[in-house]
């Protein structure tokens, strides 16, 4: 997994690249929450680049937005593909998450 | 895992058990506790799930017989299969898994198995106090969660999700709350993947069970049900009262019995008192 992380005014945009499952999933929890410690309150995931996410991502992203909004902060997710919108439909993720096609949109749903 | 942690399989089990501390009769619910032992090992991080698929994770010992078993398991398979086919596969052996999550119950002094009944040590609420650190009811707990907005946990997501697609909501709510939180129960019900795969295995499992119907197969249970009937016909009792204790349901010898007939494939046995053995009938040429 590719992780690429940038700072857009107060929101920190983190790209993922490949797949986010049982192999990588640690990785990204990490990375987020040491974020979090910092003091950092608004994510935004660009998941353009990511083609598959299991169980195990989905826990990581939930745990996190909801770690987050009990903070006022909040992750939102952008750039998904068909099938990771299927996974996050049938899942129901999709009810908890702001999911927006691109990250501009994304970013603008902070203001 | 600390010693008194009591796993999603222990709690199902423990659901099934009503205060009086007789097994309650839940269709399906041995389908149900299968799938929550896939669910415990994807909590631990033993498994991975995607829509359809197990997938091994870490290869850990959770400290629990039965996990550590089918973790073991779906680790020497090695590559992913259907969540549906791990269903079954730990379905097939239900019958000793739910023996080691008695035993289990027994060592942490949650139950206790009397005259062949398991009662509840702390059995004034249906859902007992389970969890040391948490400060209120795991029923109470789920209620408001259901009743609220909250983003859930994920050990709540299961619970909810078992409950759910085994029609067991009547375990925490009313018909007319069911009714009312029906698309919250939904919403959080669906987000368990292997919960979701619960009701296309029930199907499977419904469909076999028909087929084995229909080509005159019969359970173990069902064969004892038949040979005690035939037996109080002969014996013109009137009563299962009346029948001997090897026949007599919610005996230790009955239950006996029916790992005989389990073993042994066929219910045409006998049973000596004296020496407390069975054998299997012999039938002289020209007899019935």
């Amino acid at each position: 997994m590719n992780l690429t992380e940038k700072k857009q005014n107060e929101i920190v945009v983190i790209g993922l690249e490949g797949r986010l499952d049982t192999a990588n999933y640690e990785e990204v929890e990490k990375k987020l929450w040491e974020m979090m410690e910092k003091g950092e309150k608004f994510f935004l995931l660009d998941m353009e680049k990511l083609n598959y996410i299991s169980s195990s991502g989905l826990r990581v992203l939930l745990k996190s937005l909801k770690k987050l909004r009990s903070e006022d902060g909040n992750l939102v997710l952008a750039g998904l593909n068909n099938i990771l919108q299927d996974v996050f439909e049938i899942s129901g993720f999709s009810k908890f998450f702001d999911i927006y096609p691109s990250t501009e949109e994304g970013i603008k749903s902070f203001k | 895992m600390e010693e008194n942690y009591i796993t999603i399989p222990e709690e199902v089990f423990l659901l099934s058990i009503d205060e009086a501390g007789e097994q309650l009769d839940i269709k399906e619910f041995d389908i149900v506790l299968a799938s929550s032992i896939l669910m415990e090992l994807a909590l631990q991080n033993c498994i991975d799930t995607d829509l359809d698929y197990i997938i091994p994770d870490k290869k850990k010992s959770t400290g629990n017989y039965v996990l550590d078993d089918i973790s073991m398991d779906i680790h020497d398979v090695g590559e992913k299969q259907t969540i549906t086919s791990w269903i079954l596969k730990i379905y097939s052996n239900i019958h000793e898994i739910k023996k080691q999550i008695t035993k289990s119950l027994v060592r942490k002094k949650i139950i206790k198995i009397e005259n062949e009944r398991v009662l509840l040590i702390f059995s004034s609420k249906r859902y007992p106090i389970i969890r040391k650190k948490e400060v209120i009811e795991v029923r109470l707990r789920l209620r408001e969660l259901i009743f609220g907005q909250e983003i859930p946990d994920f050990r709540d997501i299961v619970i909810i999700s078992l409950i759910h697609y085994a029609s067991l909501e009547f375990l925490l709510f009313t018909e007319k709350e069911a009714e009312e939180y029906k698309t919250r129960i939904e919403e959080i019900a669906k987000m368990d993947l292997i919960g979701q795969a619960i009701t296309s295995t029930l199907k499977e499992v419904t469909l076999a069970m028909r087929a084995k119907e229909m080509f005159g197969f019969r359970s173990p249970q069902q064969k004892l049900d038949d040979m005690v009937k035939g037996y109080m016909k002969k014996h013109q009792l009137k009563k299962e009262n009346q029948l001997p204790d090897w026949l007599k349901k919610g005996t230790v010898q009955y239950r006996k019995t029916l790992e005989f007939i389990e073993k042994s494939g066929t219910a045409e046995i006998e049973y000596d008192p004296e020496s407390n053995t069975y054998s299997l009938q012999h039938k002289t040429a020209g007899s019935d």
